[in-house]
């Protein structure tokens, strides 16, 4: 078994997690997560597998949300693990799962739960409130 | 509700001719749609051909309607009443940059007319030369504001729908063009109230001969050019209000339709 991460590579990987959203390179994730690595959006239920599929998650987002963008606000760090805190934003210009495009704006407050393998990032799991997200895209115009 | 506008605009049913005037009320729709004036005279003036005077008077607004951008995860409610947004009120202490005089003129553009919109409230917030928000703690970015209120403030347009400000030229920081951020309410009291949010861009020339001076010159170059960054590129170039150089600094008006049909 390898070492943990250490506390600043924690908050480098991290910070670079949200570069890679919000820079729209989802291949920059290719240096930071493990190749097994997976996603899970517990609002939906969604778990995804694997680096090229939560590539696909990136690209997906920003099919509905062309500026889509994440900001970091804080982090908790541990053995292997750390808490994100982050808002997103966008514009909801396309259509996202059920709901049509909306033109609404969505500002979305929320925590990444993440673990660390061999210097990488092995899981994210999100957490946000998805009554808050469906309120801002179904807010009539 | 809030996002009224860019649900207007981007609404999936066809605009009528008069809509897309008012939406793109640029020289793009005269030359695309044959537009004359006095045909669908919406508009008055070009906010981009427009040299602001002395003082902002004797203005008629332009009766653009502008892409509402996101509002960003930095606006707090701080409800200051201030047309001179460089201070911090805790300590009076003034944050350093080339000065900007930057007035806003709403309007009210319904079915038949365009008219000033009086006793709107227009918030402005953004980040000081060296990239940092005030009342924030960012851990990415490496500040913490929390009790700090500099460059954020609010004016209730007036008769002529100007509101005023006097701040500095933003600075920069990562993943982001330069920019101000700005929130047209209304009536903030009020849930049903329109609520127009949006920001200003600048000329990457003039940015660069600003950020060469102390103390933006501390920071370096920015990284995120107006085109490299994807909240700019919807509707961005619509959002670049133009600049008049004088002693004091930086000048400007820019003009903002609200429909209110």
């Amino acid at each position: 078994m390898s070492s943990s991460t250490s506390p600043e590579h924690i908050r480098r990987l991290a910070r670079e997690l949200y570069a890679a959203w919000s820079l729209h390179e989802p291949e920059r994730l290719d240096a930071i997560l493990t190749d097994d690595s997976v996603y899970e959006d517990v609002a939906t239920g969604r778990r995804t597998r694997g680096k090229n599929a939560i590539k696909q998650v990136l690209r997906a987002a920003y099919a509905w949300a062309p500026d889509f963008r994440v900001t970091m606000q804080s982090i908790i760090v541990g053995e292997d693990l750390a808490a994100a805190e982050w808002v997103s934003e966008g514009i909801q210009t396309g259509p996202h799962g059920d709901l049509p495009a909306s033109g609404n704006s969505f500002l979305l407050r929320g925590v990444s739960i993440l673990t660390f393998r061999d210097g990488k990032i092995a899981t994210v799991t999100d957490y946000y409130d998805m009554a808050t997200f469906l309120r801002q895209l179904e807010a009539p115009g | 509700m809030n996002r009224w506008l860019s649900k207007q605009i981007l609404s999936p049913r066809p605009l009528s001719r008069r809509e897309v005037l008012a939406v793109l009320g640029t020289a793009a729709a005269a030359a695309t749609f044959g537009w004359r004036r006095g045909q669908v005279d919406l508009r008055h003036s070009s906010g981009e051909n427009q040299q602001p005077s002395a003082a902002f008077a004797a203005a008629i607004p332009a009766c653009v309607v502008r892409p509402e951008q996101t509002e960003g995860p930095y606006f707090i409610d701080e409800r200051l009443n201030r047309s001179d947004i460089r201070s911090d009120p805790a300590d009076r202490s003034v944050k350093p940059g080339v000065p900007l005089r930057l007035a806003f003129q709403v309007s009210r553009i319904d079915a038949s007319s365009c008219k000033p919109l009086s006793g709107a409230v227009v918030d402005i917030w953004h980040c000081d030369a060296l990239g940092a928000y005030s009342d924030v703690r960012d851990i990415n970015a490496g500040f913490d504001t929390r009790g700090k209120k500099f460059l954020r403030g609010y004016q209730v347009t007036d008769a002529n729908g100007m509101a005023e400000f006097v701040t500095i030229y933003p600075g920069w920081y990562e993943g982001r063009a330069v920019h101000i951020h700005f929130k047209i309410r209304t009536d903030p009291e009020s849930h049903n109230a329109h609520e127009f949010n949006s920001q200003l861009y600048f000329d990457e020339a003039v940015t660069d001969k600003v950020h060469k001076q102390a103390p933006y010159n501390g920071k370096g170059r920015r990284t995120t050019s107006n085109e490299a960054d994807f909240i700019f590129r919807r509707g961005g170039k619509e959002l670049m209000p133009t600049l008049t150089n004088d002693a004091q600094g930086y000048l400007t008006k820019f003009d903002v339709g609200l429909r209110v049909d």
